[in-house]
């Protein structure tokens, strides 16, 4: 392989980049935008550096990134626990799964205004939310993915003598820990647009608080600036979460290369 | 022959499966059978006709309906091999088949070597660090049974563990394990669709009918031990593939 096949992944897009920058700028000239509508390339730079040296970035960046960690850890666990409970005892799932069902099909996101009510402004109503969000969609896969283990599995298990506790930690944990890393890449995505709604509608820091504040003073830099740092914490965990998912399953990977 | 203990009695054995919506399935009906120490017998019989039921009920994995089995061993220690291998994914081969000791806490270093000998055996000591998904269908088969050889079960009770194989590598299989199980004095019940295969390996072979499922006969094999590719073209040996072919029809 030549190195442009190697990096063709990164290189593609590197030579766009310039690109789109210039004709970005190339439409403010021609179309006379004003400032306050699309700031130029360089003007908006500028004011990215200035956020983080006067504005506090870090401080937003810090709040939101927190609100998701604590969130989809919590909602991973619950999702995880309750799942688990509902797959194994019949009478859990028959009381719980209608409610599931409710729950699931409203948009969660509409509960955020309630949860700013009941919570305040702080970091708990946003993690709650991301809780919300992340929780279920784990449950439901743990349920399947509990309920598609081999009836053989245990029967292995049974035929050695294996007590409740072993087939929990030798098959079932397992098992289940593989739903959970080909889930988490979701997980996150689905935390991060939670905690952003939840800052949009009520908070005091944080990345959605940067873009109600930007909307609010008419700052379409801050705007920017805000959507920017959001899609760069996305591609990281993306790319972090896929590292963690190839390197735990590494007995399922499938090598991506030949396809590719 | 004649003289050795029973390891396995079963005694009108029946076998109904509940069904809501239709008649109950009778899987096995009035199964007598006794199943000597150290013996191999072969299960044969139409798909259908219980077979997989009935191992599955000697092995403690499905409730009987009625009738009574004894065995020797009052632990009731047994291996199984399951007719789609069940390899623990994440789990490399020498995981894979050492798997039972870590399960029942017997990792000595004497099982650790017998188990290393009975890779070895298997032909599978150069895939020891090879994970499930690098292996083909036979290699899963001999660690299957690698793994229930790797414990002290007195009892095997193989469901048609080589039946996803080729003609050839069956053939293969059936003299190794043949070898396994005179040196390790087991009783093995054997399931399998091939003829040929439960002539080459028994002691004995019991022909199931279907609906309800039943012994048809049992047909003891008098062929001489050890055998080896040799047997398969004793002529006492085509007559026995011949005259099964005939009762299960
Ligand atoms: N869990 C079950 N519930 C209801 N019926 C069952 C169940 N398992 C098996 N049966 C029925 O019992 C009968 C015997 O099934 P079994 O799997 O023992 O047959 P088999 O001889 O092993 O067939 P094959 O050669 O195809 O493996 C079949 O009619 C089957 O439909
Ligand atoms: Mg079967």
């Amino acid at each position: 392989m030549s190195t442009y096949q190697k990096h063709r992944k990164v290189i593609l897009p590197v030579l766009l980049f310039p690109i789109l920058i210039l004709l970005w700028e190339f439409y403010i000239k021609i179309g006379n935008v004003p400032n306050y509508l699309l700031p130029r390339p360089y003007d908006l730079f500028v004011s990215l550096i200035s956020l983080f040296t006067k504005g506090h970035a870090m401080k937003h960046i810090w709040t939101t990134l927190k609100e998701i960690f604590v969130g989809t850890g919590i909602g991973m666990m619950i999702g995880l626990v309750f799942g688990y409970l509902m797959a194994k005892i019949r009478i859990v799932e028959k009381m719980i799964m209608p409610f599931i069902i409710i729950v699931q099909t409203a948009p969660k996101i509409s509960l955020a205004p309630l949860f700013i009510l009941w919570m305040g402004l702080g970091i708990e109503s946003k993690a709650a939310l991301v809780i919300l969000v992340v929780s279920f969609p784990i449950l439901i896969n743990e349920v399947s993915a509990i309920r598609s283990i081999e009836e053989d599995a245990y029967h292995l298990m049974k035929v050695l003598k294996g007590n409740r506790w072993q087939v929990f930690w030798y098959i079932e944990l397992p098992y289940s820990l593989e739903m959970l890393l080909s889930g988490i890449k979701l997980a996150l995505t689905q935390a991060i647009t939670g905690a952003v709604i939840g800052e949009m509608i009520g908070a005091k820091a944080g990345l959605g608080y940067l873009l109600t504040l930007g909307s609010e003073t008419y700052d379409i830099k801050m705007i920017l600036n805000a959507v920017i740092l959001l899609s760069f914490i996305g591609l990281v965990l993306y790319l972090i979460s896929e590292r963690i998912e190839k390197k735990a399953l590494y007995w399922k990977a499938v090598d991506q290369r030949v396809i590719g | 022959m004649g003289q050795k203990e029973n390891d396995v009695v079963i005694r009108d054995l029946d076998k109904i499966y509940g069904n809501l919506l239709k008649e109950d399935t009778v899987a096995l009906k009035g199964i007598n059978l006794s199943i000597k120490k150290g013996e191999f017998v072969s299960i044969i019989g139409p798909s259908g006709c219980g077979k997989s039921t009935l191992l599955k009920i000697i092995g403690g994995l499905e409730k009987l309906s009625a009738g009574t089995i004894e065995y020797s061993d009052p632990e009731n220690r047994l291996g199984f091999v399951f007719q789609d291998s069940v390899l623990l994914p994440w789990k490399n081969v020498r995981e894979n088949a050492e798997f039972p000791l870590v399960i029942q806490k017997k990792q000595t270093k004497e099982n650790e070597e017998k188990l290393d000998a009975l890779l070895d055996l298997a032909g599978l000591k150069e895939f020891s660090s090879a994970l499930p998904r690098e292996l083909s269908g036979g290699m899963k088969s001999r660690v299957s049974i690698v793994r229930a050889l790797s414990y002290d079960a007195p009892l095997l009770l193989m469901d048609e563990p080589f039946g996803a194989l080729d003609a050839l590598t069956r053939d293969h299989l059936n003299i190794e394990l043949l070898k396994i199980w005179s040196k390790t004095n087991k009783t093995i019940i054997f399931v399998t669709h091939s003829i040929e295969e439960a002539v080459f390996l028994s002691d004995r072979v019991i022909v199931m009918a279907t609906r309800p499922g039943r012994i048809r006969e049992i047909v003891p094999i008098d062929l001489t031990r050890p055998r080896d590719e040799d047997s398969r073209n004793d002529s006492k040996f085509g007559e026995y593939c011949r005259y099964l072919r005939e009762i299960i029809g």
